[in-house]
């Protein structure tokens, strides 16, 4: 019965395939006529992300939402993750103060695994935990261009691990950031915060921006209300140098550097004859990374195009149960060739990954030093069935990991516009969330427990077999605007998992509880999301989001993972929303609110999280055009709420406050 | 209840039926179909900007005695001119029916008798005398500096980067200069200011 959905998908596209090969009008070939672009498509929202090139959301064949500049700087979140609340379809939740669990579409976590994140077409991924470290990742908000998000699968053309979205943050060209800003502020938890950035033409056809940063956050709460052991700071700098040597080609050099300390404690579990078995050892952590990359594009007749980009990447993290360093380097090609119907793209990549652990008493890996090579090449088709009005992708990934071993990752996508204002679209997706070498290799103490009067060690062990977990997906959605500028965008999808990650105890034994890591449960999930946004008025915008999500898993008999099952079923609010109102009160007064709620996370650990519903607030008045001032209230609805619990590395996690601050921003 | 649903499950290979079926069937439409792409072409900044002034002037209605009479229009860019950038393209092509006629200089008084004037931001530092000079002219002012309505006195600031524009427009100073802007334009602004 499970299964009805894609066959119902399945029938929808060949429905709307036998209306496509009805026979079509033959177009003239595109020349580079710039007088014959609409205006409406020079002005209309693009996205990168869904096909490598730029494309309008309008024509995109994938659950898109795209975070603006506008949006970041209205809303008053004052850090990536944040701003990430407002898509649809993502699970956005703060363990702590410096640490935060954000997935697509569900099995959410501090290592969330299912979802890749990219800065400027360098991945943020760390491989070595599977997730992504969202505390360090961060740049001058105000040069963020936009943040585009795909939730589905988009390993067809990101590769591995794109298993449930796709978020890539997007930075200004040098170009057209022109002078300097310095912004500050402070407040109850944004202790306080400095950007400086300045930009500077150095010819006619080469622009160099510099920035630094540096912030300070406070204490969440426990949950008796005492401020917890999490306060962190953070200190960053970078630049982006972006030139047309010719009127063909663009190159970009950027690359960042940031440091920072972490307070955070350890839930540490010994074999003490006495209890207490569990000590909480309050640690400071030290971060730092940095990267470089440089990126060449050649546009060649038409919309052809070549690019090639390069980057290296560097973090480090002297943590208390696992100290780990990590370095990366990455080179992919693509290039652009437009024939008769057919756009296509494809591309090859290498990327050399390495990182180094220490060995704790907690955590043990039989191999610390790992090097993982990995070699990919895709391969995107956009095949215009009727113009205009019906169009295929088809594509596909291939990937040949020294870990993961080789895997294939295809899309088929159909998009249908049978007039300019509605859009329907739907795919048939596979993703891949490849295997690591901790998965192999991993020995953690991860509790004590006392069944009998005597503490004895629960250890998470690695398995030489486990196999990378997959994903078969159906999407299918519809958009559409209407005349005084309001739009709504439909997603839904139904996946069906394989593999996943569970754990199994293959021999009960009294002295300890090994149990390993497993591919032992399946499972599916469905769901809808839905954003709207409307202005009504010259002075009102109002954007608002919905997600409904559902989750059954299934344990194969070498499992009995109540644990874990209940986490992938349950570690998603079955209900989550958001809207926004932005008031331009005066040319020089401007309000905006935030209200967004969830409902109730069933199962973190066999843990249960209520719902919250909360409001930000901002009040930005700008008494000169090169200043504004802005006053920020956020979470203002209750003292304190709990959004999540960590998982696996057991940190003490604490709640999210309410706070206010106050930020003065002078352009030069 | 769990195992029930173990035993239900659909083995692997026909599981993977409905997926192989699309895309063969998606293979087949595209052997079977006939049509050209009409893609959008990815398109520099300077194309973007280019674009979008050449589209403009359809919007725009200049009072009887500002064209010129040989049914040509102007569009004047305060910068500097290098070879192949994205206005020379504009050159010699019909809007509206109106050949297209591009000057570039960095002298604003070379541009008189243009009905457009881009003032590229490298231009910055000149625009208020620019704009100045111009006064009450009809000569629609596009600009994308920072200031270019709210400090330098322009009519349409644009913004671009990554492949998108957005522009705001001063609507009484175009008409202060004669210009008639149509609502559609007006609908597409960021702003408008009165």
């Amino acid at each position: 019965m499970a299964y009805q959905p894609v066959q119902l998908l399945t029938l929808f596209c060949i429905c709307a395939l036998i209306s496509g090969v009805a026979p079509s009008a033959l177009a003239t070939e595109p020349d580079n006529d710039l007088t014959a672009i609409p205006l409406e498509s020079l002005i209309d929202l693009k996205v990168t992300s869904v096909s490598k090139k730029s494309q309008l959301v309008n024509d995109a064949a994938a659950a898109v939402f795209v975070i603006t500049q506008e949006d970041i700087r209205r809303s008053g979140v004052t850090s990536i993750p944040d701003a990430l609340r407002m898509v649809p379809g993502l699970q956005v939740a703060r363990i702590d103060s410096s640490k935060w669990a954000i997935s697509a579409r569900g099995f959410n976590g501090r290592f969330a695994n299912k979802l890749l994140v990219l800065m400027d077409g360098r991945s943020l991924y760390t491989p070595f935990f599977l997730g992504v470290y969202w505390e360090v990742q961060d740049t001058a908000l105000e040069d963020i261009e936009r943040i585009e998000v795909i939730r589905g699968p988009g390993a067809a053309l990101w590769g591995s691990n794109a298993v449930n979205g796709v978020i890539n943050i997007i930075t200004k060209s040098a170009n057209d950031t022109t002078g300097g800003f310095i912004s500050s502020g402070g407040g109850s938890y944004e202790k306080v915060f400095a950007t400086a950035r300045y930009s500077s033409r150095l010819s006619d056809s080469t622009s160099l921006r510099l920035y630094t940063k540096h912030l300070e956050r406070g204490r969440f709460s426990d949950s008796s209300g005492n401020a917890a052991n999490d306060a962190w700071e953070m200190t960053r700098g970078g630049f982006r140098l972006d030139s047309h040597p010719s009127s063909r080609d663009t190159i970009t050099l950027q690359g960042d550097y940031y440091r920072g300390g972490i307070n955070e404690t350890y839930r540490i579990y010994n074999l003490n004859p006495t209890p207490p078995n569990v000590s909480d050892i309050p640690s400071n952590s030290s971060v730092s990374g940095g990267n470089l990359l440089t990126r060449w594009q050649r546009s060649l007749a038409g919309s052809d195009s070549l690019s090639l980009q390069i980057y290296y990447d560097h973090s480090e993290r002297d943590m208390h149960v696992a100290p780990q360093k990590f370095n990366m380097v990455d080179m992919d090609l693509h290039h652009r060739a437009g024939f008769g119907r057919h756009d296509l793209i494809w591309g090859a990549g290498y990327r050399y990954s390495q990182y180094r652990t220490t060995n704790t008493p907690i955590l043990t890996f039989d191999r610390t030093d790992v090097v993982n090579n990995l070699f990919s090449a895709f391969i995107h088709d956009e095949i215009t069935l009727m113009p205009d009005t019906l169009l295929l992708v088809l594509g596909s990934r291939f990937e040949q990991s020294s870990v993961a071993g080789f895997d294939v990752q295809p899309t088929g996508r159909l998009i249908w516009k049978p007039d300019p204002l509605h859009t329907f679209w739907t795919a048939v997706s596979r993703a891949v969330r490849a295997k690591t070498r901790g998965e192999e290799d991993i020995h953690y103490f991860y509790r004590t427990v006392v069944p009998a009067g005597q503490p004895i060690p629960v250890t998470i062990h690695g398995n030489r077999q486990f196999k990378s977990e997959e994903v078969l997906s159906c999407e299918a959605g519809y958009r559409t605007e209407f005349a005084n500028r309001a739009s709504i965008d439909i997603a839904t999808y139904y996946n069906d998992y394989r593999n996943l990650r569970v754990l199994s105890v293959p021999t009960p034994s009294v002295t300890g509880i090994d149990s390993y890591l497993v591919n032992a449960m399946r499972g599916h999930s469905y769901g809808a999301e839905l954003a709207f946004d409307w202005t009504p008025l010259e002075w009102l915008r109002l954007q608002a989001a919905y997600s409904y999500e559902r989750f059954a898993m299934v344990l194969d008999r070498t499992s009995t993972d109540a644990i874990n099952k209940g986490n992938a079923e349950g570690d998603t609010p079955r209900h989550q929303f958001s809207i926004r109102s932005g008031f331009n009160l005066t040319r020089r007064l401007s309000l905006d609110l935030w209200l967004r709620g969830t409902n109730t996370i069933d199962s973190i650990d066999g843990i249960s999280i209520p719902g919250y519903t909360t409001l930000d607030a901002r009040l930005a008045w700008n008494p000169h055009r090169s200043l504004e001032l802005s006053l920020v209230g956020q979470n203002l609805l209750d003292n304190r709420h709990q959004e999540f619990i960590p998982e696996y590395i057991n940190t003490l996690p604490s709640e999210v406050v309410r706070s206010i601050y106050g930020k003065v921003t002078w352009k030069f | 209840m769990l195992k029930t649903r173990n035993n239900t499950g659909i083995s692997r290979p026909y599981r993977q039926i409905p997926f192989v079926l699309t895309l063969l069937l998606m293979f087949m439409a595209v052997m079977f179909s006939n049509s050209h792409a009409t893609v959008l072409p990815s398109m520099t900044d300077g194309q973007i900007k280019a674009a979008f002034v050449s589209n403009v002037i359809r919007y725009v209605t200049w009072p009887a005695n500002a064209t010129a009479a040989d049914n040509e229009i102007c569009i004047g860019v305060l910068g500097r001119s290098t070879p192949g950038n994205a206005w020379q393209s504009l050159n010699g092509r019909a809007v509206n029916g109106k050949k297209l006629r591009l000057r570039i200089s960095t002298d604003i008084q070379d541009l008189d008798n243009c009905q457009v004037v881009f003032i590229d931001t490298s231009e910055r530092k000149s625009t208020v005398r620019a704009i100045s000079h111009l006064g009450n002219d009809p000569v629609l002012t596009i600009g994308d500096s920072e200031g270019f309505i709210s400090h330098d006195g322009g009519m349409i600031k644009v913004v671009s980067g990554g492949g998108r524009l957005s522009f705001s427009i001063s609507l009484r100073r175009a008409r202060n200069a004669g210009l008639t802007i149509s609502s559609h334009l007006l609908k597409l602004a960021t702003e408008v200011y009165q």
